[in-house]
């Protein structure tokens, strides 16, 4: 059976001041409550280092346990950004989604280049 | 039955944890399940949750139960395993009960294999036990047992040579 915490997945709290390519990493893990027999979530925290991944706040994150602590405090590394915040990507689909829709990309292409214009005629209406 | 209150409070008895029958196999890491409030091809999913999760933790304290709701249209779970891979199954539409039956198929050690663990862990726990991983190897090293036939040679009446061929045998004293 594999140990808990060799490879987690959690949401990044915030990143350290000390040293800026750490995060702070939220896990959850269900305990089972002894009286009412039910699992409710607790949570578990580390610091992991970023390696070539850059993550935001607010992302999940899958974290792998070092083979040897990094500093005291430092215990995993980021291995994988499962969900990034703002652009989830289905895995099922590959699509981008928000919630549960997709994301239509044309209309998004075309909005942009609408914007694109108008940016541009106010922008030639107040130099002339 | 106190605290019994809820939607099925028989969830929450041990004896419907231990009656889990999925134990998934050693090198599952985290499992992740994904679905959506309130949408048809996830109800499936959710009745999984709902039903079967619970049990899995109890059964599996080393693995990661996610559940993550309303991320993304379509319902999945998502396997990682100890080297880093991971194994993708689509839920949409699925009943609970094929959900159940496809993770006992891919993610779950087979009856037979947990036959052999617990019969393993027996043979362990048991002093009783001889032969091989066991406390003793053979019968002769329990007191009061027949001597092993390695240092002391047994009466007549108690060689196969004598007792099943008859043939004839010295008595060495």
């Amino acid at each position: 059976m594999s140990k808990w915490g060799m490879l987690v997945i959690g949401q990044v709290l915030k990143r350290g001041t000390v040293r800026p390519d750490t995060v702070k990493v939220r896990c959850l893990k269900m305990k089972l409550d002894n009286h009412l027999n039910k699992y409710f979530n607790g949570r578990k925290h580390y610091w992991a280092v970023e390696g070539d991944i850059k993550t935001d706040i607010g992302d999940i994150i899958l974290i792998e346990r070092l083979p040897e602590k990094l500093t005291p405090l430092v215990t995993h590394e980021i291995k994988e950004q499962v969900f990034k915040i703002g652009a989830v990507v289905d895995p099922v689909t590959g699509n981008r989604c928000r919630g549960t829709i997709f994301i239509d990309e044309e209309l998004r292409q075309l909005e942009a280049e609408q914007i694109e214009e108008e940016r541009e005629k106010k922008a030639s209406r107040s130099s002339t | 039955m106190p605290f019994m209150k809820g939607r099925a409070p028989v969830r929450y008895t041990l004896r419907f944890l231990e009656a889990g029958r999925l134990v998934l196999k050693d090198n599952v890491s985290i499992f992740a399940l994904n679905y959506n409030t309130g949408q048809r091809p996830s109800k499936g999913a959710y009745h999984f949750a709902f039903w079967h999760l619970p049990q899995l933790q109890y059964k599996n304290p080393g693995v990661q139960f996610l559940v993550f709701k309303n991320m993304t249209p379509s319902p999945h779970l998502k396997v990682y395993f100890e080297n880093g891979k991971t194994l993708l199954s689509q839920l949409d539409s699925q009943p609970k009960d094929d959900i159940l039956q496809h993770v006992k198929d891919v993610f779950c050690k087979s009856e037979s294999q947990l036959l052999e663990e617990t019969l393993a862990r027996e043979k362990k726990s048991n002093p009783a036990n001889f032969g091989h991983g066991c406390l003793r190897e053979c019968m002769c090293e329990i007191p009061g047992q027949v001597p092993c036939t390695l240092w002391v040679v047994p009466p007549k009446e108690l060689r196969g040579k004598h007792y099943l061929y008859g043939k004839d045998v010295e008595e060495e004293s």
